[in-house]
């Protein structure tokens, strides 16, 4: 006697190629369709209902994945979730547009719900509590143990889990973190090898040297070029001596200065777009110690003034220069553009990137009264993940802030027919650099102008001033 | 610029514009009434399942309602400004809810009222107190009354009678199916759907059609090796269906499957509609373009009482030339509400009668209900015993996990078996604990609507 499926699976066969199926059927089905016009439609309502309730899919072999780790932060409020959601949708699709959404919940102490935002794998720029979501979501089974992170137990350690315990290592014990490096890095794969490298910037010094010369002649050009930058910095490293020539043939050094006579770097524009596109480019390879040495000088004595030149050669300068001067020169030039309110933000914003969290703390207030533009997008930069901590003060001194009430009170004129993405813009970085007092300030600022308090513009303001700094108990 | 009657009367697209809004002047239309600076919202309970939701700006005037009517402003959001002028204490003033904000954000200036305001001619013709004056109706002759309702039941007639020549057809033609084999009816189903479907049309079983007119899409959808079984099942369901009405033309559902939907007031009218009220919890909305140029807007409740039916489904239907809707609720907003069914083997379509206590302690204090024990898809098969036709049916499943077969694709997985799940699933379901979960299943694969997990409420709908 045959069992249901098999009648079934002749049906299914009969049906398939267009004969008739009910000799196939059960006997009690049989009797139940009866014969002649209408039983192939009865018998197919009777096989339709039976494949559908006797036997649904039947699952192949199934893999769970682990648990979503618990992380060390909180998880945002509920009602700050919304604002949250509706952050993200409208940041998704600016460049590197959630990344200082995530920094500015992590500098109030909170992670992003996982429902909301999960970390790719990919994403090492995400704050290192995120370090076990990130090696769940790139499926690591290695798991951390509760020992320290040595040569012997290193692939037991999740990748991103792994690179935050030895930031964490370098800050605390240069020398075991290098020596760590040194070990491990050499087997990791090209873009492992350039962030476990990366690492050795944090409290850079002599010491590193000889680790980093052992990479000199990896074979990842990023890798390399990195190597480099450090080892100029230290002092180290073949001389580029042609490049350099070059380079400092499409510069002068003049001395400037009625009563005391200074060098200053002129980095005047050349004949045609040829020229300026080269020296673009040798600006990013030259160190600063080659272009002194060209130039017959010391790196300092380079620096003794801020060097002149259009927008964007001045920014492959300043780069140059916090890639590449040695720690006198860079904080030499940092001083100085510290000092000068004629120096752009976004200049300050190149160099502080070398600067320790208090350089930078104050760098910013300092930026934040002389940004003169209505994005704050300088300010932004010069804040790195120090986000949420700016108070008015700095703010209202700003000629920014008075040009974003200016663009504010133009979009709110009745002649007015768009809005302004500037302001929308200014609006939104200012939510993610102040502080709560700061950004509730703001807020009413903007109502006073005629801005309806649920105004979307004012959504990362709000949002400021929901997330309260968590502090750990 | 601050609201006033004459401005009310101003932007009217026309006087029965304002004739309508006069009538959804009662308080009792409307809930959650707010305001917020020059914001004001409310919810309106219109002719559809779901409220629209209403919101305007009365300084800078401009109004927003999720409601299809081309005319703009609507009644719904004329009828919320009028209150607003006349009753301004009716409006609670409370935080600017998510919607009315995302309408903000998308607002235009240049589609603001403001302007269009500027180059209308002054309230002319139109006018608010005309549109409160009553209407004297007369008193219905009743041979004239007599007449009109023989007439119409000489029409229901026709209707069956035609109907029942459509379904001999169908019939006929799943016969035809069969006998020229199923390889060649999944080659051609497109062509032959639609043909059948066209023949229903013209019978007057325009219900069946549509449903026939999406079974190419639904079959198509599926991998090729289920295709077959999919194909049987659908046949067989309407062969059911086809049955069914013949044996029972006059019943409510089968007419519902077959012919068409009772409008609001049939429904409201009807003695066995059963009602039930209580706290609903908005699993998700389901949105999908359908072949006949409609959308079809599925929003899907949770009911957090032990008592009455566990899920309720509230169908709207929009014209998809008309942009899309806004969604009337926030998945994972609960509240309370009385709520009429449309009568049925297994009550679940529904319409809201009224809603009130939106959101408040006792709504968010309340926890799913707990599945019924053992086999999570019994309820289902309770539905298909009841009304075999039916394709889909929501389910309650019990505490499990979202599992991945070699293939990628998502299941879910309890103690009692797995399920596949229709579609991805978001990273948060894969690394969650479900401690339940609340979803769509038509027999062969799972749509998820929304869990409750170890991360709190996850919603799955797009």
């Amino acid at each position: 006697m045959l069992e249901l499926e098999d009648h079934l699976a002749r049906i299914r066969g009969a049906w398939m190629a267009g004969r008739g199926a009910v000799d196939h059927a059960p006997p009690a089905w049989r009797d139940a369709v009866g014969v002649g016009a209408g039983a192939e439609a009865a018998l197919v309502a009777l096989a339709g209902q039976a494949l559908q309730v006797l036997f649904p899919p039947a699952a192949p072999p199934l893999t769970t994945r682990a648990l979503l780790p618990v992380l060390s932060a909180p998880t945002p409020p509920e009602t700050a979730r919304a604002r949250i959601r509706r952050l993200l949708a409208a940041r998704r699709t600016e460049e590197g547009g959630i990344r200082s959404l995530v920094q500015f919940l992590a500098a109030r102490g909170y992670v992003m719900h996982p429902a909301d935002w999960l970390p790719r794998p990919t994403d090492d720029w995400a704050p290192a509590i995120y370090g076990p979501w990130m090696a769940w979501a790139a499926s690591e089974t290695a798991r951390p143990s509760s020992d320290a992170l040595t040569a012997e137990n290193w692939d037991h350690w999740p990748w991103a889990e792994r690179r935050a315990v030895l930031l964490a290592l370098r800050r605390s014990d240069p020398a075991a973190a290098r020596t760590l490096v040194a070990a491990k890095a050499g087997d990791e794969p090209a873009e492992r090898r350039l962030k476990l490298l990366e690492l050795l910037e944090q409290g850079l010094s002599p010491d590193d040297a000889p680790v980093l010369e052992g990479f000199a002649a990896d074979r990842s050009d990023r890798v390399r070029a990195l190597v480099r930058r450090l080892l100029a910095r230290l002092g180290r490293g073949d001389a580029d001596v042609a490049s350099a020539q070059e380079l400092a043939s499409m510069v002068e050094l003049a001395r400037v200065g009625l009563i005391k006579r200074r060098n200053q770097l002129k980095l005047k524009p050349l004949k045609n777009l040829t020229q300026e596109a080269r020296r673009y480019a040798l600006l990013e390879t030259v160190t600063l110690a080659d272009l002194a040495k060209a130039l017959g000088v010391d790196e300092e004595t380079l620096l003794e003034t801020i060097p002149v030149g259009e927008p964007r050669v001045m920014s492959g300068f300043m780069a140059m220069v916090e890639a590449t001067a040695s720690p006198g020169a860079w904080r030499t030039l940092f001083d100085l553009v510290r000092g000068d309110a004629g120096v752009s933000v976004e200049l300050v914003a190149i160099l502080v990137r070398r600067a320790s969290p208090d350089e930078r703390r104050a760098a910013l207030q300092m930026v934040l009264a002389r940004e003169d533009a209505a994005t704050f997008q300088g300010s932004l930069a010069v804040a790195g993940d120090m986000l949420g901590v700016a108070g008015i003060k700095s703010v209202v001194q700003s000629p920014a802030y008075k040009a974003l009430l200016a663009l504010l009170a133009e979009s709110l004129s009745a002649e007015s027919r768009a809005q302004s993405p500037i302001l929308a813009v200014g609006l939104a970085n200012l939510g993610l650099l102040v502080d709560p007092n700061a950004a509730k300030a703001i807020i009413d600022a903007c109502v006073a102008s005629g801005l309806s308090a649920a105004d979307p513009q004012l959504d990362h303001l709000h949002l400021n001033i929901a997330l309260e700094p968590e502090r750990p108990t | 610029m601050a609201l006033s009657r004459s401005e009310i009367e101003a932007m009217a697209p026309d006087q029965s514009a304002l004739k309508a809004a006069a009538g959804l002047l009662k308080p009792a239309k409307w809930s959650s009434r707010g305001v917020s600076g020059g914001l004001i919202w409310g919810e309106c309970q219109g002719s559809g399942a779901n409220p629209y939701r209403v919101a305007a700006d009365t300084i800078d005037i401009g109004s927003k309602c999720t409601c299809p009517s081309r005319k703009f402003p609507c009644k719904h959001a004329i009828a919320l400004m009028w209150l607003h002028v006349d009753e301004p204490g009716g409006f609670a003033p409370a935080e600017t809810p998510d919607w009315v904000i995302e309408w903000m954000g998308r607002r235009r200036k240049s589609s603001s009222g403001a302007a269009p305001l500027a180059a209308k001619p002054e309230g002319g013709s139109k006018s608010l107190d005309a549109a409160t004056e009553e209407v004297v109706v007369e008193a219905l002759d009743p041979a004239v009354e007599a007449k009109r309702k023989a007439a119409a039941e000489r029409r229901a007639g026709d209707v069956r009678r035609q109907v029942e020549t459509g379904l001999d057809d169908l019939e006929l033609w799943i016969s035809d199916q069969l006998r020229t084999g199923l390889g060649a009816f999944l080659a051609e189903t497109a062509d032959r759907c639609r043909r059948i479907a066209a023949r229903l049309v013209d019978a007057k079983a325009g219900a069946l059609a549509s449903r026939l007119d999406e079974t190419p899409s639904r079959l198509l959808q599926l991998p090729t090796e289920e295709r077959i079984d999919a194909a049987i099942i659908e046949l067989g369901k309407l062969t059911l269906l086809a049955r069914a009405w013949r044996a029972e033309p006059l019943d409510p559902e089968l007419r519902r499957e077959v012919v068409s939907t009772e409008s609001r007031e049939e429904l409201m009218t009807a003695p066995d509609a059963p009602r039930h009220a209580g706290v609903w919890e908005v699993l998700g909305e389901q949105i999908a373009t359908r072949r006949d140029g409609l959308v079809s807007v599925s929003t899907w409740l949770l009911n957090l009482d032990a008592e009455g039916p566990r899920f309720a489904q509230l169908l709207d239907y929009f014209p998809a030339s008309a942009g899309r809707r806004s969604g009337a609720f926030a998945a994972g907003g609960r509240f309370r509400a009385e709520l009429v069914f449309y009568p049925a083997r297994s009550p679940l379509r529904a319409l809201i009668i009224e809603r009130s206590e939106v959101d408040t302690q006792e709504t968010r204090d309340k926890a799913w209900p707990d599945p019924a024990t053992g086999d999570p898809l019994a309820p289902y098969a309770e539905v298909l015993l009841a009304a075999p036709w039916t394709l889909a049916a929501p389910v309650a499943l019990p505490s499990g996990r979202i599992a991945e077969d070699a293939a990628g694709r998502s299941w879910w997985r309890g103690e009692t078996g797995a399920l596949p799940i229709d579609g991805a699933t978001s990273d948060i379901s894969l690394g969650a604990r479900l401690d339940g979960a609340a979803g769509l299943w038509n027999g062969a694969r799972l749509t998820l609507l929304a869990a409750r997990t170890n991360w709190g409420r996850v919603g799955f709908d797009a």
